[in-house]
């Protein structure tokens, strides 16, 4: 993980910028908006066997297959069932692996608005104990609103999509 | 109006040179009129005056006045208006008429041709006429003495001297490279050339030449070629054309001709006499790769081309018999060929000493023939024409020719030796190669293909073929093709989500309903035409085969016909990608196993010659492919003992239970071989599994079929292409899968009294087999809705390595999908081959049927 708590604010500074925000239950999260290719309307979602729960199945982008991931499921939340306000947001990921970059949705409960978030508004991720959570290094940080009283979850995508396939990849061709 | 103008020429063959002149003047003013077509008033002006002028001159010769003191109007500047497009046609295609005909000139100097001489007034012709339409004035007057040269000497049947030719041939080519740098240049100093031709052209050579000059002239002749040639080198605009992009199309282009010329090769190689046809076709092909080559300034190539060509040239004239020996020696050509061309796009260049050999060889059966004819009288054809005083020069020259004909090449060969593969990144020499140039280059391409059609009539027989190909194809990437097809695919899915959608359904206007299948049938065409644009035919494929089965047939000592059926047959680019290496191994195995060494052939009352068959059909919406052999077949027996030996079968197997399909399709297990010994040709047992894994990973199904004794045929099963199958949809609980056709052996709704349960596994009997029942669902975990078979519908399924029975709930339909991957985020799944986008835009995955039923053969072996 680069962005961890050690960074010093220049850290910050890497990560500051335009964010697309999104609800999961009540809590707010947000996505580096050049990682999102675009978000487009719950589909028809057909489902994957032998691939884990939070994997919901492929959908059709315009004649592109491509996976998607409950994102609720991923991060360990209560699942709920899906309503108009659901959607997907579409995001490109970089593998090292992969030269072109991989097109993965997420299902969110429903998606906010563009937030621009300078360095100085945020802070490393919290930590829980000595170890650090699995869900607190899938964070880029914790943005602070200008309210003062809001928080939203700044999203490490690459590595919340990452995580999702790799060691499962290598189980599921064994 | 042009024609009657060349018929007055003809027929004021006696009159002054300069009536002629005025009457080419005429002429090129009526070309440039009919170019623009009538608008050009500079032209009409000039027809007015040079038409005057001629009438003047012909009148006052009929007067019998001196007409050499007449005054031509003033000569319009040359190329002051030429037209770029029209500029860089003639550039490119008159550099290529030099190069054909400086090689005509030097041919007759080294004495190796009959003296065409219609071939080098024809090209002279044209050139001039070509000068002509660009008001290329010196340059027209100077080919015109040339040809006038030419008739004479054709005409009082005198040896040509090629000396002042080949001036002639340097001049042009120096004018056509200023006119390229600038396209408004003067003409060069021209004054003493055209002085000697036209005294040339006013000799009477058969009376005035004594035998001895004439030796001497065709000596210092040959110096002069060397010394051209050299001069030739560092040409200007070689840089210019290879800089530019159309150096692969040349290399597309002559690798094409050179396939089509193994193709010619094989066909003599099987027929027994030899065709003249094909002599002549193959001679065309190198001499167009020569031809091109020599463009592009790549001495290599146009050598090796040139003593090919050389030789062809010889059996054309009938002075060499063609032998199996000389047609060995052609196909190295054409493989040196290959490499050459190869070594332009960074493979592994050949060795100079390999093309110095080969050239070498070619000269020596080329000067075998001349050596043979100097000590016997000669008998060729060339003979008869020429009077006899003309015979002893003959003679000399051909004792010379040897050292002449080899040290020209010599020469150019040790000045290339240096450039060898780096011919392809010239220094830029040419600073001036102005842009101008660079935008015409495509053109100049495209105008050189359609001259090179227009130049010759005598070599006008396949060129149009080739013209036709160039013209009509057009090279796209297969990545930009791809995505037009996946596109269309889209439209498809689109188009019919509207025409599905409720409300439209609703919907009673005729109009909108007429709109609509209108919309439908363009978009099903539209599907058609991207589809059928990655088809592409058997037929190199089939050709590459036809020279292995040749080549393995030699070495293995057997005398073995190829067939080829169906060679036209097309398939999705990508299977016949793949399909090449399957093919090979097949067709080796059926001439070094199948077919038996002669001697063995006729102890089993064979017609020595043992033939194998290649043919390609379509079947059911597939391509089969079938490589027959009338050899010895497959030996059951042998099969079985081998298998047992190397464990493959257990040793209660020998016996006779297992049907032959199953015997036979032991020999796709890997590292099983019956042969003896291990050939450099197969044995190894490596082949057949390879050809399996080929064919299956594209979705193929093997067959084969063999009468001991008599042969085999192996037949392949192909699918059309490989991004769209043949699937049946089938419903299990809430999602639907496509099953691929192929793997379908049969669908039925089981009776209860079919089924039957073994030790907790359900078993189906099926006329007399015991299939073990596995559900769909259990296999992807997703629900089902029938829980005992009685409720669903039982498919058979059967692959190469599994067989087995799926239940599912239901039987959607059947429809060709296109395959889609299911992206590289998605790890790869057992018992998935990818998804299919279904007419309602939902997903669809298509199963995979040899993954599927894998882990359940293992669980229950």
């Amino acid at each position: 993980m680069q962005h961890q708590a050690t960074s010093v604010e220049a850290g910050f500074e890497k990560i500051a910028g335009k964010y697309l925000s999104f609800l999961l239950g009540n809590e707010e999260f947000a996505i580096e908006i050049l990682k999102i290719k675009e978000i487009i309307a719950l589909q028809e979602i057909t489902p994957l066997p032998r691939l884990p729960d939070y994997v919901k199945g492929v959908i059709n982008l315009r004649g592109r297959i491509i996976p998607v991931v409950d994102l609720r499921n991923r991060l360990g939340m209560p699942v709920t069932d899906y309503d108009h306000e659901t959607c997907i947001i579409v995001i490109d990921v970089v593998r090292e692996s992969e030269s072109e970059s991989i097109q993965i949705g997420v299902i969110v409960d429903s998606v906010r608005e563009v937030l621009n978030i300078g360095a100085s508004s945020i802070e490393a991720p919290p930590k829980y104990g000595s170890a650090p959570s699995q869900e607190a290094e899938m964070l880029l940080g914790i943005g602070k609103l200008k309210e003062g009283e809001a928080v939203v979850a700044l999203l490490d995508i690459d590595s919340v999509l990452s995580n999702l396939a790799i060691p499962e990849l290598a189980e599921a061709s064994e | 109006m042009l024609q009657k103008l060349e018929g007055i020429n003809s027929e004021l063959a006696e009159a002054p040179s300069t009536v002629g002149q005025s009457l080419l003047r005429v002429r090129e003013c009526l070309y440039r009129i009919q170019e623009v077509g009538g608008d050009d008033a500079a032209a009409s002006n000039d027809l007015e005056e040079w038409l005057g002028y001629f009438v003047e001159l012909v009148q006052a010769w009929a007067a019998g006045e001196d007409v050499s003191s007449m005054v031509p109007p003033e000569q319009s500047g040359p190329a002051a208006a030429i037209d770029p497009d029209l500029l860089g046609s003639f550039l490119s295609s008159c550099t290529e008429s030099l190069t054909e005909l400086e090689d005509q000139l030097l041919r007759l100097e080294d004495g190796q041709a009959v003296q065409d001489f219609d071939e080098i007034r024809r090209r002279m012709h044209t050139i001039k006429g070509e000068c002509g339409v660009l008001s290329l004035h010196v340059a027209q007057e100077l080919c015109h003495y040339a040809e006038d040269f030419v008739t004479r000497a054709q005409q009082a049947n005198f040896p040509l001297t090629a000396d002042p030719l080949l001036r002639l041939v340097d001049w042009l080519r120096a004018m056509l490279r200023a006119l390229e740098a600038d396209s408004s240049s003067a003409p060069q100093d021209y004054q003493e050339l055209l002085e000697e031709l036209k005294r040339l052209a006013s000799l009477d050579h058969a009376a005035s030449v004594p035998l001895g000059q004439a030796n001497a002239e065709e000596e210092s002749g040959a110096e002069k070629v060397s010394g051209g040639l050299e001069n030739d080198e560092p040409v200007m605009f070689s840089a210019a054309i290879l800089e530019d992009e159309t150096l692969p199309d040349f290399l597309e282009e002559s690798n094409q001709h050179l396939d089509d010329c193994e193709a010619i090769l094989l066909e003599m190689d099987q027929a027994d006499g030899i065709d003249e046809e094909a002599i002549n076709r193959l001679f065309r092909v190198f001499h167009t790769i020569k031809g091109v080559a020599g463009f592009y300034d790549l001495d290599c190539i146009v050598r090796l081309a040139h003593s090919t060509e050389a030789l062809m040239d010889e059996f054309r004239k009938g002075n060499l018999t063609c032998n199996q020996n000389h047609l060995n020696l052609v196909f190295k050509s054409r493989d040196l060929m290959a490499r050459l061309l190869g070594a332009l796009v960074g493979q592994e260049a050949p060795m100079l000493s390999e093309l110095n050999h080969l050239v070498a060889q070619l000269q020596k059966e080329i000067d075998g023939k001349g050596a043979a004819a100097a000590a016997a009288p000669r008998e060729s054809v060339a003979a008869p024409k020429r009077p006899s005083p003309t015979e002893p020069t003959e003679a000399v020259q051909a004792e010379k020719e040897p050292v002449q004909a080899s040290a020209a090449p010599q020469g150019e060969a040790a000045a290339t030796s240096s450039q060898g593969a780096t011919d392809v990144v010239p220094p830029a020499k040419d600073a001036k190669g102005s842009s101008a140039e660079k935008t015409d280059s495509g053109k100049e391409q495209g105008a050189k293909a359609a001259a090179a059609t227009s130049k010759k009539p005598g070599e006008a027989a396949p060129a149009p073929k080739r013209k036709v190909q160039m013209e009509t194809s057009v090279k796209v990437s297969t990545q930009r093709m791809d995505a037009l097809v996946d596109m269309v695919g889209e439209l498809v899915i689109s188009q019919q989500m509207v025409l599905q959608h409720p409300d439209i359904e609703t919907l009673r206007s005729q109009r909108l309903n007429r709109n609509l299948s209108q919309m439908a049938k363009i978009t099903r065409d539209l599907q058609e035409s991207a589809m059928s644009l990655r088809m592409v035919t058997l037929k190199p494929t089939f050709q590459k085969m036809a020279r292995l089965v040749r080549d393995v047939s030699g070495k293995a000592g057997r005398l073995v016909k190829l067939q080829v059926t169906g060679e036209d047959t097309e398939l999705d680019r990508t299977v016949v990608e793949e399909i090449s290496d399957p093919l090979i191994h097949l067709l080796r195995n059926a001439v070094d196993h199948g077919i038996e060494p002669p001697d063995e052939r006729e102890e089993a009352g064979k017609p020595k010659q043992g033939t194998v068959h290649l043919r390609a059909y379509h079947q059911g919406g597939s391509i089969v492919i079938d490589i027959q052999d009338d050899g010895r077949g497959l030996n059951r027996e042998k099969i079985l003992e081998k298998a047992i030996e190397k464990g493959i079968l257990g040793a209660e197997a020998r016996r006779s239970d297992m049907s032959d399909g199953e015997v036979f399709r032991l020999i796709f297990q890997p590292g099983f071989s019956t042969a003896a010994k291990v050939t450099d040709i197969s044995g190894r047992g490596v082949g057949m599994d390879v050809v399996r894994k080929n064919i299956e990973s594209m979705r193929g199904k093997i067959e084969i079929t063999s009468e001991f004794g008599k042969g085999s045929t192996i037949s392949l099963r192909l699918p059309l292409t490989l991004a769209i199958i043949d699937g049946m949809i089938v419903r299990v609980g809430e999602d639907r899968f496509v099953i691929p056709t192929l793997a379908i052996e049969q669908s039925f709704r089981p009776s209860d009294s079919q089924v039957r349960s073994v030790l907790r596994n359900e078993m189906v009997n099926v006329r007399g087999n015991m299939l073990s029942v596995h559900r769909l669902s259990h296999l992807l975990s997703t629900p089902g809705r029938a829980q005992v078979p009685g409720e669903g519908i039982l498919i058979i399924l059967d692959s190469s390595s599994a067989r087995g029975c799926v239940l599912v709930d239901e039987i959607l339909g059947q429809q060709q999908v296109v395959i889609k991957s299911l992206g590289k985020a998605v790890p790869k799944l057992a018992g998935i081959s990818g998804g299919a986008i279904l007419g309602d835009g939902r997903v669809a995955l298509i199963l995979d049927v040899d993954t599927l039923l894998q882990p359940m053969a293992t669980a229950h072996a």
